[in-house]
């Protein structure tokens, strides 16, 4: 119910967005929100009967999947300014820890590996240029 | 076709390509093996790797991952009784009581062996079906390409048998998010909020990292496998040549299987798997011993599983359709390298293609010789810890999502559609049909405006022009044939219980 009700609303706004670009661009986007419209309703409706109703997953808000979710969105946000290099041994550190493994220097090896590891295939292999954020004067 | 060939074998047997393709192959199998990691997702994110490389040596590199990622979910299918891909469930049966019994060794050389022929049976089919197919295709207008694309996006029903609404509502949702960007005819921006990045619609590459990635990333971390319950590799490697050639038929049949249940869209290597296994035990002398521990089984769902592989590719090359999560992926793999899948394909690549082709068969011979060599340290790859797992597929996701475009943007698309693969599969809604009408949408639009143009908006076009009506006819095959399952299932079910009454 609370997927389908967040469906309607997003299918809404875009509907209402839709509204604002020529017809002829829009015919094609309009078609798919509608039949997303009425599927979502769909959905709901079964849902009320208790037909197909989904049994989520165990999930605990506060628990370890809402950390890593924010400490992603984090690393991505800090990715830029701090720098891959510095940033992911750091955080993958954080991370091992969270998640319960119990050996620091272990910990701090495979972090230190792994940023490596991508570093050079991106970095000196595949000539990405990697986030280098605080570094960015120090490395080419 | 026959030099075309031949000269593919020898890009393919190049030494460095050769290489590549065996490291392709390890991966994949290591990826197969960890359970949690699929095929799917080792594709995905291996694909910005293949950037630098020439088209054929990437997509040479990816086949090696999607054919060693079959054999690998054996391994944790049977040392761990954890299938480590879906397609590896129907191994568990007779695996594991193998190596229950100590007997890991052959039931893993038996997985190699199946695994290896079952994908050069389907190697073969790509081979000689895919080339004459795309020829016929060569025939195809933008109505037949919509009424296909049309016929593809019904595929979405069969992908989600299970819950058909949620698989169409994932579908749908797809075919929203495939109207980001520029319109195909008139250039008109659509939801792009104002950002040039997303001008050129979403990129599917970091779609594809993020919806399969991602949402393992997050359940790794609430999720923790017992590694205690491994088995350790023991008995002989390899079963007598007697057992293998007993098997021979049992071989066969499996292979024609999958490689049939592979070019049916949407068919998908799990139920290949049960049908095969379901199969032998029908023809076996001694069907009462499928499930406690003996090679048919394996041999069964092993040597199916990998010809979906083969199978999958031919709608895929010759048509632009993915018949699977798989094959959307590698579909991405062909974007990137500015391959558009499709009949023009083989005229304009066609030293690409029949290289992939005839790499492809390799592959999986390097499946066989790779994978008897990786099993004896296959328990050790087992016991990597999701605590190390998780953050490490992360980073490679951020970065490799970062370097299709050396753009931020993508990355914030990949965490995006992270969330979205996520929430979805909390609720057990299908990701599979979001990446395939992602795919197939801008196809139906692009071809149903031009249809149109063409017909000065007149709808009959596609229903008076044969290839398009007859496309149009198995869409609608398609659609209604859970509905038609369902109904003879009940019928067979009700008509059996009359009998016994």
């Amino acid at each position: 119910m609370i997927c389908g009700t967040g469906m309607l609303v997003l299918v809404a706004v875009f509907y209402i967005w839709s509204l604002s670009a020529p017809k002829e661009a829009m015919a094609w986007p309009r078609i798919a929100l509608t039949i997303t419209f009425l599927l979502a309703v769909l959905m709901m409706a079964l849902a009320h009967k208790g037909i197909g109703v989904a049994k989520p997953s165990a999930f605990e808000w506060r628990g370890s999947t809402f950390h890593m979710m924010v400490s992603a969105v984090g690393y991505i946000v800090l990715l830029n300014p701090v720098g891959f290099p510095i940033l992911t041994p750091v955080w993958g550190y954080a991370v091992f820890r969270w998640m319960g493994y119990k050996n620091r220097l272990v910990s701090i090896l495979v972090s230190l590996v792994i940023t490596a590891l991508v570093f050079y295939i991106f970095k000196r292999l595949l000539y990405v240029p990697v986030p280098l954020g605080i570094l960015s004067e120090l490395i080419y | 076709m026959f030099d075309l060939l031949m000269q593919g074998f020898m890009n393919a047997l190049n030494p460095m390509t050769l290489l590549i393709m065996t490291a392709g192959t390890t991966m994949g199998i290591i990826i197969g093996a960890t359970p949690g990691l699929t095929g799917t997702m080792g594709v995905a994110l291996l694909v910005p790797l293949t950037f630098t490389m020439e088209p054929a040596t990437g997509l040479l590199l990816l086949s090696g991952i999607y054919c060693g990622s079959y054999y690998g979910g054996s391994i944790s299918a049977i040392l761990l009784n954890c299938p480590g891909t879906p397609a590896a469930a129907c191994t568990t049966f007779d695996g594991h009581p193998m190596a229950k019994r100590g007997e890991s060794g052959r039931a893993l050389g038996m997985s190699a062996i199946a695994s290896s022929f079952g994908g050069l049976v389907s190697a073969v089919a790509l081979i000689f079906i895919a080339p004459p197919l795309a020829k016929f295709a060569l025939k195809f207008g933008p109505p037949e390409y919509f009424a296909l694309a049309v016929f593809g996006l019904t595929v979405i029903a069969s992908l989600s048998a299970k819950n058909m609404a949620k698989g169409l509502l994932a579908g749908a949702i797809g075919l929203s998010l495939a109207t980001v960007g520029m319109d195909p005819i008139m250039g008109f921006p659509r939801f792009t909020a104002g950002f040039n990045d997303l001008l050129e619609g979403i990129q599917l590459i970091p779609a594809l990292i993020g919806l399969f990635s991602m949402p393992q990333v997050f359940n790794m971390v609430s999720e923790q496998i017992d590694t205690m319950g491994i088995f350790k590799l023991e008995g002989k490697m390899l079963p007598s040549l007697k057992e293998v050639l007993g098997q021979g038929l049992n071989l066969i049949r499996s292979s024609i299987i999958g490689t049939v249940v592979g070019i049916m869209p949407g068919a998908g290597s799990s139920a290949s798997t049960f049908i095969a296994y379901n199969e032998a035990m029908r023809f076996s002398k001694h069907p009462e011993k499928f499930g406690t521990g003996i090679l048919d089984g394996v041999a069964a769902a092993e040597s199916s599983n990998n010809a979906v592989s083969g199978g999958s590719l031919i709608p895929l090359l010759t048509l632009g359709i993915p018949g699977n999560s798989v094959s959307a992926v590698f579909l991405g793999g062909l974007l990137i390298h500015g391959l558009r899948p499709g009949p023009r394909l083989f005229v304009e690549n066609a030293e690409i293609v029949y290289t992939l082709l005839a790499g492809f068969f390799i592959a999986n011979i390097l499946v066989f010789i790779v994978g008897m060599a990786i099993a004896r340290v296959s328990s050790y790859i087992l016991r990597v810890p999701y605590a190390i797992l998780a953050p490490a597929i992360f980073v490679f996701s951020v970065i490799g999502s970062f370097a299709i475009r050396n753009n931020f943007v993508d990355v914030i698309i990949m965490i995006l559609f992270g969330f979205i693969g996520w929430f979805l599969k909390r609720y057990n809604i299908p990701v599979a049909p979001i990446v395939l009408a992602i795919i197939l949408g801008p196809m139906a639009e692009s071809s149903a405006r031009r249809s149109l143009l063409m017909s000065d908006g007149d709808l009959s076009i596609f229903v008076t022009r044969p290839i398009s009506l007859v496309l149009l006819f198995m869409a609608v095959f398609s659609m209604a044939w859970p509905f038609i399952r369902k109904y003879l299932d009940k019928k067979k079910e009700n008509d059996s219980k009359a009998k016994l009454a």
